[in-house]
């Protein structure tokens, strides 16, 4: 099981995830993604080693859920086997991709 | 005195001897129960069945008027009359041993599979009063009986689960084998070579190809998921395109893959799927695709190093409308463009390193001189010199080569 830290803040549910997420570490994630409440997610990958195709399935469902609730997916801080996995999928085109957390709330890193 | 010690000797040997007297029956009646419920378990294979064979034999052995057989383990609940509320705790473990209770008249034991309290057994209302310290052993011996018929039994249906599955993951792995093209088209002016290799849970990849009067058309996809579900929407989607490809030939790659996106879109979300594509289309040297979010995909010219052409649309079933586009490349004699799916560069060896992109670029540099083929065979025993232990194959692993030619192939 891979652990998570969630927190609340201005309305956007944030999660910091960190190691190697795959089909068989994510289901407490996808349990977390999937609550109907999170309208605007925040995911920082700053401590994670490998997503997998399981996971970004996930990421591409929990995004579709929350335009469709008039909210956003948005992903932070992506460590370089992370971006390179995205760019790879041209996934980059359809996220909502910020450099760091802190830019999202406007904040000077 | 004397008389009085031998007379006390006497009384003391007398008890003795009835004591072990009470023993060996008691030994013999437990030899002789264990057998019945033996006997009227041994070979049911329904859990309910068996329980009340046994109970039944229970009741009759120990004389008692009520029986109560509780079970607790992947969701079944077996129950005879109205149990006392102490049973329900024993049956969900929290009491380890067998118990009694005089005030209401009853012994129980628990039914302990692999070392987990998984249910209990309990007689109430002696016939002739009370139940005694021999009833109990009685009734813990049977208990013991009846746990290793239970034992059994969950093995038994354990294994028929798994031949299921097992049976489930063949008919994915025939749906997917199936479906890519049997035999070695003869395309003028390219040598071709596909192949794949199913993982062990049955991946979602594929590839095809179909010739029109104006081109070679082929695909390598990846659809995302694992087993029967992802055999099935890789069956939809490979279709698809198929007739897309046959029905619409003319049309450039990147107008069949937003078609393709435009088909699929509502099915991906509903199943929460996707899938990388890479759409070609070759004629007279000259390669058009369109790449929806798929990787690798290498190309190496005569006369350059090899390097990867990046996807510029994402996956299938991702974004309501897609936004590929067509590109092109000239494919000349000896030139190369092969299409793999990520299961080639992520494949792992027993140290969790991953075969990785430098690798592949390598290999295809000192290789590109052999034939599609010749070359195929050369990454796949180059991964299995990586990996060697193919049991443990988390993903498919599929190539397509093209490798252009002055004449025909």
């Amino acid at each position: 099981m891979t652990n998570f830290i969630e927190e609340m803040r201005g309305g956007v549910a944030i999660a910091r995830l960190n190691g190697r997420l795959d089909a068989y570490t994510s289901d407490e994630l996808d349990a977390w993604l999937s609550e109907d409440s999170k309208s605007t997610v925040l995911l920082n990958f700053k401590d994670v080693t490998f997503i997998d195709t399981h996971v970004i399935s996930l990421l591409v469902q929990t995004m579709k859920r929350t335009r469709e609730q008039g909210g956003d997916l948005i992903l932070t801080d992506l460590t370089k086997p992370v971006q390179i996995i995205l760019e790879l999928m041209r996934l980059d085109l359809a996220f909502t991709i910020k450099g760091m957390e802190e830019e999202v709330f406007g904040v000077a890193a | 005195m004397m008389v009085g010690a031998t007379q006390m000797l006497e009384a003391q040997f007398e008890e003795d001897l009835d004591a072990l007297t009470a023993e060996l029956i008691a030994r013999q009646d437990q030899l002789v129960a264990l057998l019945e419920v033996t006997n009227s378990t041994q070979g049911i294979l329904d859990v309910h069945k068996m329980l009340e064979a046994g109970g039944g034999v229970v009741k009759g052995v120990i004389s008692a008027e009520l029986t109560h057989i509780i079970l607790h383990k992947s969701s079944i609940h077996y129950q005879t009359d109205d149990p006392p509320a102490r049973l329900l705790e024993t049956q969900l473990g929290k009491q380890k041993n067998d118990w009694f209770d005089a005030e209401l008249n009853l012994i129980a034991s628990p039914l302990i599979v692999e070392n987990t309290v998984c249910g209990v057994i309990a007689l109430q209302n002696h016939i002739d009063g009370q139940f005694t310290y021999l009833h109990r052993k009685l009734l813990n011996a049977i208990a013991g009986q009846l746990s290793a018929q239970l034992d059994n039994i969950f093995l038994h249906e354990k294994i028929v689960r798994q031949t299921r599955t097992q049976t489930e993951l063949d008919l994915a792995r025939d749906v997917q084998s199936r479906l890519l093209p049997a035999y070695k088209p003869a395309v003028s002016t390219i040598d071709l070579y596909a192949t794949m290799r199913p993982a062990r849970a049955v991946g979602g990849d594929f590839y095809d190809y179909i010739e029109t009067d104006e081109a070679f058309h082929f695909t390598v996809g990846d659809v995302s998921g694992k087993g029967m579900a992802a055999a099935m929407l890789m069956s939809m989607t490979r279709t698809l395109w198929h007739n897309l490809a046959k029905l619409r030939h003319q049309e450039k790659p990147h107008v069949l893959i937003h078609t393709l996106n435009d088909l699929v879109y509502d099915d991906f979300t509903d199943t929460r799927m996707l899938a990388t594509l890479f759409s070609g289309k070759y004629h007279d040297h000259t390669l058009t695709y369109a790449n929806a979010g798929h990787s690798p995909i290498i190309y190496k010219s005569w006369d350059g190093s090899a390097e990867m052409l990046m996807a510029d649309g994402a996956p299938l079933g991702v974004l309501p409308t897609s936004f590929c586009e067509t590109q092109t490349v000239r494919l000349e004699p000896h030139d190369l463009l092969i299409v793999a799916t990520d299961g080639f560069p992520e494949d792992e060896n027993g140290f969790g390193e991953m075969f990785g992109y430098d690798r592949l670029l390598d290999l295809i540099n000192d290789n590109a001189h052999l034939s599609a083929q010749a070359i195929s065979d050369t990454l796949f025993d180059a991964l299995h010199t990586f990996s060697p232990d193919t049991d443990d194959q988390f993903d498919d692993q599929t190539l397509l080569i093209i490798k252009g030619t002055n004449s025909p192939a």
